[in-house]
């Protein structure tokens, strides 16, 4: 399986670093010129007037909030059953990301919700789903620290991740399923229903987030990849003993 | 801003505030790990005690 050679700490840390220019410089340019279009060169829409700007922040907010936690789904579900070393760390390293995305959504949606809604909140499936997306994100960090034992933690915290994923299309489909105040979602697979000056903008943002994302998780592997390695020297120098693994660093 | 300004500009600064305090944080966590472990790499003793057969 060619993942397995990645399960190195030296082989990651070259591939991580031979990748972060391709996704720092791209998350950069793409936010400036998301931010320029978005704040300064797109118009007012016609029903929303100028709070559809807050959609460049919300909308990629709750696309990584949503696509994050599918990712953790799947490295989870990777890690525990073919235990791949990196798996259930990239879980890890991308929850509180995941949790920030989700907070920022949520508080986005807030502030669009009462020049829109006339409420800052309702208790309607779209939001309350997004909530729970919130808590169940909390939860697997929590989790993943709450055992002596940190291979308990990240085996618990997977089955949460597993299991919460089921609220991902939930969130997606809640606006079909059920009467809500949020409105139904404007682009698709198969239709967009965005004119393209106000398209242009939310498309780098989310792109920018995308790239931002990435360059993020690979940052926060790193150093999760060096505090176990940093773990494992102290108890070897605790017990009188080479550390393993000490000619790996790359 | 169409007198929205109030809405609109606490979400880019709340954007600024959660992207730029993860790359802040995450940034400081990895160079804290790697100080870490440069530390533990200078006391601890080398893999094969020294013998260079």
């Amino acid at each position: 399986m060619i993942l397995q050679q990645y399960a190195n700490p030296a082989r990651f840390n070259r591939l991580a670093d031979r990748l972060m220019p391709y996704l720092a410089w791209p998350a950069g340019l793409l936010m400036a010129a998301g931010l320029y279009f978005g704040l300064f060169d797109s118009p007012p829409d016609y029903q929303q007037g100028e709070t559809v700007r807050i959609m460049y922040i919300h909308v990629p907010s709750a696309i990584m909030a949503e696509g994050i936690f599918v990712l953790m789904a799947v490295a989870s579900a990777v890690g525990l059953i073919w235990r791949h070393p990196l798996a259930h760390l990239s879980a890890q390293a991308a929850a509180p990301v995941g949790a920030g995305f989700t907070f920022l959504c949520l508080f986005t949606g807030s502030l669009w919700g009462k020049p829109m809604w006339g409420t800052w909140w309702v208790w309607d499936a779209r939001l309350t789903s997004v909530l729970i997306l919130f808590f169940l994100y909390l939860g697997y960090i929590a989790l993943k620290d709450a055992f002596d034992d940190p291979a308990r933690g990240e085996k618990a915290a997977a089955i949460l991740a597993l299991v919460g994923s089921v609220n991902v299309p939930i969130i997606k489909f809640s606006v079909d399923w059920w009467n809500t105040l949020h409105q139904p979602p404007s682009l698709g697979v198969t239709k967009v229903a965005i004119h393209s000056s106000i398209l242009l903008p939310l498309l780098l943002m989310a792109a920018a987030f995308g790239f931002y994302f990435g360059a993020i998780l690979l940052i926060r592997m790193k150093a999760l990849m060096l505090a176990r390695r940093a773990r494992g020297m102290a108890m070897a120098q605790a017990a009188g003993r080479p550390a393993a693994g000490q000619e790996a660093r790359g | 801003m169409g007198g929205h300004a109030a809405f609109i500009w606490p979400v880019y600064g709340m954007a600024a505030v959660v992207l730029g305090g993860f790359l802040f944080v995450s940034l400081r966590s990895l160079r804290a790990r790697e100080r870490e472990v440069d530390a533990l790499e200078k006391t601890s003793p080398r893999r094969g005690g020294g013998n260079s057969s």
